[in-house]
């Protein structure tokens, strides 16, 4: 039962850690990261596109990383170099990404709810 | 001088403009790269959102919420104030009205429509006097305050139209439906525009006026641009973080009230599709001008209500409306300021 549980929490704590260590680093920096929101988004939307292209949740999550990455620099672009409030831009690639990450799965593949078929990277607790 | 005021007043239209032409531009590109037409699309968008009388009373109708929520966000930008908790007040003031118009339906609609709609802003106001508390006494950042409750809130009326307020017989997340009494009256046969949009007009109309021609006003805008010099000379600082939290947590529970007697007759859950974000990004876009915020509100009404009808008509997906939108946001805050702009004002 217990260990149920555990495995739970563990489970639904990876993307909450994961995010929090990518919040983390912008406060360490002096930044408040409202738009991870989006990062996560569009990594995850990478993700499935990548591994079920190649088959490799490797690449897929690689891929993600690199996404994530670019948003962020896309982010950082317009809050250092524009001087732009950083939690509304936050708050507006939220927004944005969101809307982009919908539009894609509905014009691209005709999908108007759920995109499956990825490969999941391998289970590590059961 | 007066070509110069003119010039001046040219350039903001410009600065106001310049943001949501971006947007466009990038949706176009993004709509390019899908495989549509960018420039069909957009026509079509227009035509759907401003083609003909029924079409525009759709675009108002639209409008109604989000001249509300721009002008609860403007009011507290004004001051200095990032509350960006207008959603959650939106979906309390929502139920609230809700409940009110379900719960008495002997009433007359002379009293049940204002009941309804004072008790949405009263608890929309209430919602705020926390996180401004916070604010005004121990510094406590508003942003992740207010963007916080927004979740509680929501989270708190799913709650509430799933259990204890759930209609009966209804099996989805949703309250009975309000009196006749309660609804607000339509402005015309056959569309949905209804009194509620005059309302929100004539509260923009006065928050114009509050903003120019009254010491409040005055005040509250000295401390937006420098708390520091605002304190120096006499202004209690938390009196106007506090009144101005208030305030707009008022017009949103307003704003819900209005929604539900005026469009929904009913709280649903999931009752807005982001009102009070794009209520951000008007204010922003707006440079909290009263005007600025009414004409900016259409827009988005404009953008709203094309979106669904292009979805029908040609297969371009809805979102891409939530593209457009969170781009505004983003480029509203950006400061296009190259050396030459910066030489000029400079001088």
């Amino acid at each position: 039962m217990i260990d149920l549980f555990i495995h739970a929490a563990l489970l639904m704590t990876t993307p909450i850690l994961l995010a929090a260590v990518g919040g983390f680093v912008n406060r360490m920096g002096g930044l408040i990261n409202i738009g991870l929101d989006s990062m996560m988004l569009a990594g995850a939307l990478v993700a499935v596109r990548v591994s079920s292209a190649t088959g490799s949740a490797l690449l897929g999550t690689l891929a993600a990383a690199a996404i994530g990455a670019l948003v962020g620099l896309a982010m950082s672009l317009v809050v250092t170099r524009l001087r732009a409030n950083e939690i509304i831009v936050g708050l507006g690639f939220t927004v944005a990404v969101a809307g982009l990450a919908r539009f894609i799965l509905k014009s691209a593949y005709g999908v108007w709810a759920i995109y499956g078929s990825s490969w999941n990277l391998p289970e590590i607790l059961r | 001088m007066i070509g110069k005021a003119v010039v001046v007043r040219l350039g903001r239209a410009a600065a106001a403009a310049g943001p949501f032409a971006l947007a466009l531009v990038i949706g176009a590109v993004i709509l390019a790269v899908t495989g549509y037409q960018p420039f069909s699309v957009y026509r079509l968008m227009i035509v759907e959102a401003f083609g003909g009388e029924g079409r525009i009373a759709a675009t108002l109708t639209e409008a109604t919420p989000l001249l509300l929520t721009g002008l609860a966000a403007a009011i507290a930008f004004r001051a200095g104030i990032f509350n960006v908790g207008a959603e959650g007040c939106f979906y309390l003031g929502g139920i609230v009205a809700a409940v009110v118009g379900y719960r008495f339906p002997g009433w007359p609609s002379a009293l049940l429509i204002p009941f309804a709609l004072v008790a949405a802003s009263i608890v929309g106001g209430a919602w705020l006097i926390f996180p401004g508390l916070l604010r005004a006494r121990l510094g406590v950042d508003e942003v992740v305050t207010t963007l916080m409750l927004n979740f509680i809130a929501i989270d708190l009326t799913s709650w509430l139209v799933d259990g204890p307020l759930l209609a009966r017989g209804s099996a989805n997340s949703a309250t009975p439906e309000i009196a006749a009494a309660a609804e607000l009256p339509r402005l015309a046969l056959g569309a949905t525009l209804s009194l509620g949009f005059l309302i929100s007009l004539f509260l923009v109309i006065a928050y114009g006026f509050w903003s120019r021609f009254t010491v409040a006003g005055f005040r509250s805008r000295l401390v937006g641009l420098n708390p520091r010099f605002s304190r120096a000379v006499g202004v209690d600082l938390p009196e106007v973080f506090i009144g101005v939290m208030i305030a707009s947590g008022v017009i949103g529970g307003l704003a819900g009230g209005i929604h539900t007697l005026g469009l929904v007759h009913r709280f649903v859950a999931g009752f807005s599709p982001g009102y009070g974000f794009t209520g951000i990004a008007i204010a922003l876009l707006a440079r909290n001008s009263a005007v600025g915020v009414a004409i900016a509100s259409i827009l988005f009404g404009a953008l709203a209500s094309a979106g669904a009808n292009i979805q029908l008509f040609s297969n371009v997906p809805i979102e891409i409306v939530e593209i457009l939108k969170g781009a505004v946001m983003v480029f509203a805050v950006a400061q296009f300021r190259f050396g030459w702009m910066r030489r000029r004002s400079a001088s």
